[in-house]
């Protein structure tokens, strides 16, 4: 009898603990994730007007968020319904067809040739509306909408702000006879779209730059037997040359703050860096030594340069620091390391590093000074890094021709571009514009 | 023992007295002499609590980390043992048996056999109990003997065949409430891997950023309707990263229907209502 009792007793104890441990919530660990891209669907928008539009806007929208990437996009074909408006968007129906994200668009015309445009972002998985935008634009003005409504949906979809309203300055060179070229500063649209020409010249023109605010590029260009930095105001056109040494001259960099302008200049035999600055008028040499110094860019709070030094021997990245004068070597791993850009928060510094042979976008935790690669390449030019730290443009060669290329920071190439004028060299991408 | 044999084999030739004086004898021998078979047979019995305890235990332990451990064990227990190992274990190793875990359903068998064993009438009685410390038990089944006759020894036997057949249900109703237990362990399991790789198969980490993601941990609270669809998605950890914890939060959402038992006791005991989720991106480390 006892044993029974002793029996029974361990069974309710037994049956208690296990009791207890249900109690405690289910653990599932997730080790792995896929990656997917996300899944959007921007149903063909409806235009109430008689004549054709110039611009379609989903279709730019689609296109630039493809370019990131991060997206796949529904073709119109395949959807079930084409709704413009928000009552004949079922839920039910794009999650059949394991969608994210719905976007539609209504245009009618309004008033004095313009249109208004009514556009909405859904979240299908929660079967909810995220965006509605109601405009009033004039005809011409659908482009530069259709990319900011791209900025919009991106920056609600992902968290990071857009880049699809900023621009890209790059130079085009022609040939045009035996050692007769033709140079073209443009400017185009982040997606390389919509360029026009700002500068001409027959003498090579190198390595553009934005200042900070994006209204000024400044670039280097060859006048007679002297290179110059041209200082260009993109809406006056105002030219303002800052140097005239003889030598070569490239590489420009604005200072966010607007002040300084940091060159190189092999004047003095090797290139060195130099410091202009904006309020007296002057530059000042920063590197004195007989190796090549090169590829200045300014930290976000102005403080820093960072720059390639071969003064250790091979190309490695070195920062400057202003008030101190004193510069110190950040890299030390990989045979090579150059090109480096800080990022927007000033915590990583992006840059091109060369091991074993391969070159890759790496970037450094500035705090860790940990290196990670992000990205192999087959660059052949210097990468410009977006605003927002998600994407690269490079020029490279295809055939013949020079081209740009967009690669997304986990290695996509996602667009390239060619131009019909000629070679497309030195792509440097603006600042956020707006 | 050779005594005790030769008596029965005259008592069957002589008078009732002698029968009832031999009993006596046959009962005192039977019970020195069986005794040895009870312990055996009791500690064959005692085996089976312990194993049900043991097994109980590994049931309860692995909820934590209810994945993969538990099924890999669990078929063991079930089928292979109890075939080959029901007569060897029962005498030689009673210690020994105590110690492996995996020979749980050893005991049950020999347990449902003892029915056969009852032929020994003596041996199931009151004994049963007492035998784990025999020596010392030994005086208490003298003391019923001495009133002894046959009526008595025979209300003795239905008692015992009683205890023992309840003994036997009791087994088996335990044995069954593990094996149902078991069961529910091994469906939970199925069912979390599955929404494991539910939750995998949506999880699209921010890799287009210059943090490096691969060191990132979240955890979320999951809970669900029985149904299977979400109720509610919490952060409970925080990775750091906003956009890190928003993809594990996304991830949650994007399954829309989560594959959960259809048996209301698997769900309820399996606490698919709260789910714990945690985020570690091992594949990517080390890229």
């Amino acid at each position: 009898m006892s044993l029974i009792k002793y029996w029974q007793t361990i069974g309710l104890v037994l049956l208690l603990a296990m009791q207890n441990f249900a109690y405690a919530d289910l653990e599932i660990q997730v080790t792995r994730g896929y990656d997917a891209q996300t899944r959007i669907a921007i149903v063909p928008f409806l235009w109430e007007g008689k004549v054709a539009l110039p611009e379609r806007i989903e279709n730019t929208i689609t296109n630039d968020l493809s370019r990131t990437g991060r997206f796949d996009s529904l073709a119109p074909a395949k959807m079930l319904s084409q709704p413009y408006d928000e009552d004949g968007v079922f839920f039910r129906d794009w999650r059949l067809l394991g969608q994210e994200y719905v976007v539609i668009g209504h245009l009618t015309p309004f008033s004095d040739g313009k249109i208004q445009v009514q556009v909405a972002l859904y979240d299908v998985v929660k079967g909810q509306r995220m965006v509605r935008v109601t405009q009033v634009v004039g005809i011409h003005q659908l482009r530069k909408l259709a990319h900011s409504l791209s900025d919009l949906f991106y920056e609600r979809i992902t968290g990071v702000k857009g880049i699809f309203s900023t621009q890209l300055a790059f130079v085009v060179r022609k040939q045009l006879a035996n050692d007769r070229y033709q140079y073209r500063l443009q400017i185009a649209d982040a997606d390389g779209l919509n360029e026009r020409t700002i500068y001409r010249s027959p003498e090579p023109i190198i390595s553009p730059a934005w200042s900070h605010d994006g209204t000024t590029l400044a670039f280097a260009i060859k006048v007679g037997d002297r290179w110059k930095i041209c200082v260009f105001d993109i809406r006056t056109q105002k030219q303002n040359f800052i140097s005239n040494d003889r030598g070569f001259t490239s590489s420009p960099t604005f200072s966010p703050d607007g002040r300084y302008l940091a060159y190189v200049s092999s004047n003095k035999n090797s290139p060195e860096i130099y410091l202009y600055d904006f309020q007296t008028g002057r530059s000042e040499r920063i590197t004195r030594n007989s190796y090549i110094d090169t590829e200045p860019s300014f930290s976000p709070d102005s403080k820093y340069i960072v720059f390639t030094s071969e003064k250790g021997g091979r190309p490695q990245i070195y920062r400057y620091e202003l008030a101190s004068k004193r510069s110190e070597r950040l890299t030390f791993e990989g045979s090579q390391n150059q090109r480096a850009r800080y990022s927007s928060d000033g915590k990583y510094l992006v840059f091109v590093h060369q091991a074993n042979g391969r070159f890759n976008i790496a970037t450094m935790d500035l705090a860790s000074r940990d290196i990670r690669i992000l990205t192999e390449t087959n660059l052949d030019e210097s990468p410009s890094v977006a605003p927002n730290g998600t994407m690269l443009v490079y020029a490279t060669q295809r055939g013949n021709r020079g081209v740009l290329a967009w690669v997304s920071l986990d290695g996509q190439v996602t667009n390239e571009m060619k131009s019909d004028f000629g070679d497309v060299l030195e792509p440097a991408w603006s600042p956020y514009l707006n | 023992m050779s005594k005790a044999a030769a008596a029965v084999q005259g008592g069957k030739d002589f008078t009732l007295p002698m029968i009832g004086a031999v009993f006596v004898h046959v009962i005192v021998a039977v019970l020195l002499f069986g005794s040895w078979h009870f312990s055996l047979q009791k500690t064959v019995e005692f085996h089976v609590p312990q194993h049900i305890q043991a097994e109980l235990v590994t049931v309860a332990r692995p909820k934590p980390e209810p994945v993969k451990q538990p099924v890999v064990k669990k078929p063991k227990p079930v089928e292979p043992k109890p075939k080959p190992k029901p007569t060897p274990k029962p005498e030689p190793k009673p210690v020994v048996q105590d110690k492996v875990a995996p020979k749980p359903e050893v005991p049950p068998v020999p347990a449902v056999k003892q029915p056969e064993p009852t032929v020994k009438e003596p041996e199931p009685a009151a004994k049963p109990e007492k035998t784990p410390q025999p020596v010392a038990e030994l005086p208490a089944p003298v003391e019923p003997d001495l009133p002894s006759e046959e009526s008595l020894f025979e209300n003795l036997l239905a008692g015992a065949v009683a205890e023992d057949v309840k003994i036997n249900e009791q087994v088996a109703a335990l044995e069954q409430r593990r094996k149902r237990e078991v069961e529910i362990q091994s469906e939970v399991d199925k069912y979390s891997a599955g929404i494991t790789a539910q939750i995998s198969q949506k999880w699209s980490r921010p890799r287009d950023q210059l943090i490096d993601v691969a060191n990132l941990q979240a955890e979320v609270l999951v809970e669900l309707l029985p149904t299977g669809e979400l109720k509610k998605a919490t952060l409970t950890k925080s990775s750091g990263n906003a956009r890190y914890d928003q993809s594990v939060i996304r991830a949650i959402e994007k399954v829309l229907r989560f594959n959960v038992p259809d048996d209301p006791e698997v769900f309820e005991k399996g606490e698919f209502r709260n789910m714990r989720v945690t985020f570690t991106p091992e594949d990517l480390m080390g890229l």
